[in-house]
C-alpha cells in the first residue's frame, strides 16, 4: 500500500518539475550580448530584438542575472557578467592536460582556450543536459560537442549533416532554405529533444542543433503510466468483488447476509482511504501520512 | 502637505558631491586602472571571456573625453586595426559625438562604405533612434539592416523608408532569416505608429500600389491603429483633395478598392476595442452614421473580443444614461446582437440592461422585443 502511495507522490512531484528550461530563448538573448557587449537595450528593446514577449524576456533576463551571466547596468540595460567564469572554464579545460602531462600545464591551459569554443563552453556549462552541434552550410561540422556526439552514438569526427540525417531522418540543410525553427523528439539512440535553427557563422549561414536530454520526461511518463496501471488493477481487485456482495444483499435483503455486506462496504472504504479518494470527513486524509511514513 | 527640506539647504553643500565619474583622461575622482587603449586591447583580444567582459565593463563606465573620442575615430579609420569593432561599439555606447553634425555625417558615410559586416552592423547601431538610420534598412548586410530596423525612430521622415523596405522585402525572391527578422521588427514598429501617420501610410500605398498579395497587405494593416483606418477607408475622411469615387486614374481607383477591402477585412476579423467603442458612441449620437454602417456594425460586434463584453455593456449603459428613445433604440439593436454572444456575468449584465431599456416605454419594449424575435428567427 505504502509503495503505491509513494509512487503516486513521486509521480506528482516529477510532474511538477519544470518541463521547459527555456535554454533556446536565453541563448538567443546571450547571443545578442556576445555580438555587442555594449548593448544597452531595456527589456522592451530586448524583446523586440529577440522576437519574444516582454514577460518572457523579463523572466529569462532575471534567470540569467541569477545565474551570474548578466548583470543590471543601471539606466543602460544589462551587461555581461563573466567575473570568475574564465577561471572555472580554465579548470575544466585543464583536467585532461594534467592527466596527460602532469604538473605545470595550467599556464598552457590558460593560453589554449581562445575565441568561440570557450564561449560555447561558457554557454553550455550551466546546462549539463545540453548538447550542441554547429554545422556549416556545406554540411561539415564547425563544432561538435562531446555530449552531442555521445547522445547521437557517433564519434565526434564522423558527425556531419549526412550522419545527422541518417540518425534522425531530418536534413539540417532544410534550415538553410529559410525553414523556420524545427523542434522534435528522438527516442533512439537516446531520448532527446532536438532543435534546429539557422545561425550566422562568420559571414555565412550555419545550422545550430541543440540536443536536450529527454530521459527525465520519458521516465516521468513511464512512472505516470505505472501509477495509473496499478490504480486500475487495485480497483479491479479491491472493489469488484465487494460490490458484488453488496449487490447480492440489496437484490434480496431477506436471505442476504447483512454482516457480509457491511464488511464489503468497509473493505471498499478502506481501499478508497488508501488512495485518498473518499470524502474529507472519512478520515482518509489523516490516515494517509502514517501510511506513507 | 509639503515636504520640509529646509534642513537640507542649511547643510554644507560640500556634502552633496557629484557622483564619481571616471574619464579616460584621468580627470575624474578615481583614476582608471589602465588607459582606454589598453582596455580596448584587452576587450578585443583578451585571453578569456571574463577578461574581455571585465575590460568592456570598464569601457562602459568611463566617459571618454574629446581626445578619447578622437582616438576611437582614429582606430575606426585604421582598416587593419583589430580593435575597430570594440571602438565602434564603444562609440555607440558613448554617443556625445552625435551632437556634432560633421561626426554624424562621418558615421553615416562610414556605415555606407564599410565592408566588415560586424563593424557595419555596429556603425548602424551607433545611429539608433536617429532618422539617418533609415537609409540602412535595405543595407546589403543583413545584420546592419536588422540594426537599422531595431533602431529606427518612427516619424514622417522615416516612414517612407520603412514602407519601402517592407515593400521591397515582399518583392525579394530570396528571403533570408535575417530579412524576415527585419520585416518582423518593422511590423512590430508599426504597431506603435501614431494615428496621424496612418494617412501617410495610405498615401504611400496609393502611390506605389501593392502587387504582392492580399496576405502581406493584411499583415501590414493588422499592425495599424484601426480607428484611423476606419475614418479613412470607411468614412472617407482626411481625403481633402481627392475623391476616390471620381478619380480618373483607374490604377489608383483599383488600388484604393484593394486597400478598402483589406482594411474592412482586418477590422471585421478582429476589431480593436477603441474602434468598437467609437462605433457604439457614434451610432448612438448620429442616426445617419448608424444607417450608413448598418451592415458593418453587426459584423464588428460579432467579432468583438468576448472578454471585453462586460466593458462594452457598461459603455452602452453610460451612453444611454438619460438618452432619447431614438438613441436607445439604435443602440438596442447593437446590444441585442452583442447579447447573443455573451454568457456569464457579462451576459446577465447585458440582459438586465435590455430589460431596463424595455421598461422605459411601451414603444421601446415592443421594438426591442421585435429585434430579439427577428434575431431568434
Amino acid at each position: 500500500m505504502a509503495d503505491g502511495l509513494y509512487a503516486l507522490v513521486q509521480a506528482a512531484e516529477l510532474l511538477a518539475l519544470p518541463t521547459e528550461p527555456r535554454v533556446e530563448s536565453k541563448r538567443r538573448l546571450l547571443e545578442e550580448f556576445l555580438l555587442n557587449p555594449f548593448l544597452d537595450d531595456d527589456i522592451q528593446g530586448l524583446a523586440l530584438r529577440a522576437g519574444m514577449e516582454r514577460t518572457e524576456v523579463e523572466k529569462d533576463i532575471a534567470d540569467l542575472c541569477l545565474d551570474g551571466v548578466l548583470k543590471e547596468a543601471g539606466q543602460r540595460g544589462y551587461a555581461l557578467d563573466l567575473e570568475g567564469r574564465g577561471a572555472e572554464a580554465v579548470e575544466v579545460e585543464a583536467i585532461p592536460d594534467e592527466r596527460e602531462e602532469g604538473e605545470g600545464t595550467e599556464t598552457e591551459a590558460v593560453a589554449a582556450p581562445e575565441g568561440s569554443p570557450l564561449q560555447t563552453e561558457e554557454l553550455r556549462e550551466p546546462r549539463p543536459s545540453l548538447g550542441l552541434l554547429l554545422l556549416r552550410a556545406d554540411g561539415q561540422p564547425e563544432l561538435v560537442d562531446e555530449q552531442a556526439a555521445c547522445w547521437l552514438g557517433l564519434p565526434r569526427e564522423e558527425l556531419n549533416a549526412a550522419a545527422f540525417e541518417a540518425i534522425t531522418g531530418i536534413d539540417p540543410g532544410l534550415m538553410l532554405g529559410g525553414a523556420p525553427k524545427i523542434c522534435f523528439t528522438l527516442q533512439e539512440p537516446h531520448p532527446l529533444t532536438v532543435t534546429l535553427q539557422t545561425c550566422a557563422l562568420g559571414g555565412d549561414s550555419g545550422v545550430l542543433i541543440t540536443l536536450q536530454d529527454a530521459a527525465l520526461h520519458v521516465e516521468m511518463a513511464a512512472i505516470h503510466a505505472h501509477v495509473q496501471e496499478e490504480l486500475f488493477t487495485r480497483c479491479s481487485d479491491e472493489m469488484v468483488e465487494p460490490m458484488l456482495l453488496i449487490q447480492q444483499f440489496l437484490d434480496d435483503p431477506d436471505t442476504g447476509d447483512l454482516g457480509q455486506a457491511r464488511a464489503a462496504m468497509e473493505h471498499i472504504n478502506g481501499f478508497l482511504e488508501e488512495f485518498l479518494l473518499n470524502s474529507p470527513g472519512g478520515g482518509g486524509a489523516e490516515a494517509a501520512p502514517s501510511d506513507a511514513s | 502637505m509639503v515636504l520640509d527640506i529646509r534642513h537640507l539647504r542649511m547643510e554644507d553643500p560640500a556634502e552633496f558631491e557629484k557622483p564619481e565619474v571616471t574619464t579616460d583622461a584621468g580627470e575624474g575622482a578615481e583614476p582608471l586602472e589602465e588607459g582606454m587603449e589598453q582596455l580596448l586591447q584587452r576587450a578585443a583580444g583578451g585571453v578569456t571571456p571574463a577578461e574581455q567582459a571585465h575590460a568592456v565593463d570598464q569601457l562602459r563606465q568611463i566617459i571618454p573625453s574629446a581626445e578619447g573620442i578622437e582616438t576611437l575615430w582614429t582606430i575606426l579609420d585604421a582598416a587593419d586595426d583589430p580593435r575597430r569593432l570594440i571602438a565602434v561599439q564603444m562609440l555607440g555606447f558613448h554617443r556625445q559625438w552625435l551632437s556634432s553634425r560633421s561626426r554624424l555625417r562621418q558615421a553615416v558615410a562610414l556605415a555606407r562604405r564599410e565592408r566588415d559586416p560586424a563593424v557595419s552592423r555596429a556603425l548602424v547601431w551607433c545611429l539608433r533612434q536617429r532618422s539617418e538610420i533609415a537609409e540602412f534598412l535595405q543595407h546589403e548586410c543583413d545584420g546592419a539592416a536588422r540594426e537599422a530596423a531595431l533602431g529606427l525612430p518612427l516619424n514622417r521622415q522615416t516612414l517612407p523608408h520603412l514602407l519601402t523596405a517592407l515593400y521591397n522585402g515582399c518583392r525579394a525572391t530570396e528571403t533570408t532569416v535575417d530579412r524576415l527578422q527585419v520585416e518582423r521588427v518593422l511590423l512590430g514598429k508599426l504597431r506603435s505608429i501614431h494615428p496621424s501617420l496612418v494617412r501617410d501610410v495610405v498615401d504611400f500605398l496609393l502611390e506605389k500600389g501593392w502587387e504582392e498579395g492580399e496576405e502581406r497587405l493584411l499583415a501590414l494593416f493588422e499592425t495599424l491603429p484601426q480607428l484611423p483606418l476606419f475614418e479613412i477607408f470607411l468614412e472617407g475622411q482626411q481625403l481633402p483633395d481627392w475623391d476616390p469615387q471620381q478619380d480618373e486614374n483607374a490604377d489608383r481607383s483599383r488600388i484604393w478598392q484593394q486597400l478598402v477591402r483589406a482594411a474592412r477585412q482586418v477590422m471585421e476579423g478582429g476589431p480593436a476595442s477603441d474602434l468598437v467603442r467609437h462605433l457604439l458612441t457614434r451610432s448612438g449620437e448620429d442616426d445617419a452614421f448608424a444607417r450608413r454602417h448598418a451592415r458593418f456594425l453587426p459584423q464588428i460586434l460579432r467579432q468583438a473580443k468576448i472578454e471585453e463584453g462586460g466593458e462594452l455593456v457598461s459603455h452602452l449603459e453610460r451612453l444611454t444614461f438619460r438618452a432619447s428613445e431614438d438613441k436607445v433604440a439604435r443602440l438596442a439593436q447593437l446590444l441585442v446582437e452583442l447579447c447573443q454572444r455573451l454568457d456569464g456575468p457579462a451576459g446577465t449584465q447585458a440582459a438586465s440592461l435590455l430589460e431596463a431599456w424595455k421598461g422605459r416605454s411601451a414603444d421601446l419594449r415592443l421594438k426591442i422585443y421585435h429585434m430579439q424575435q427577428s434575431l431568434a428567427d
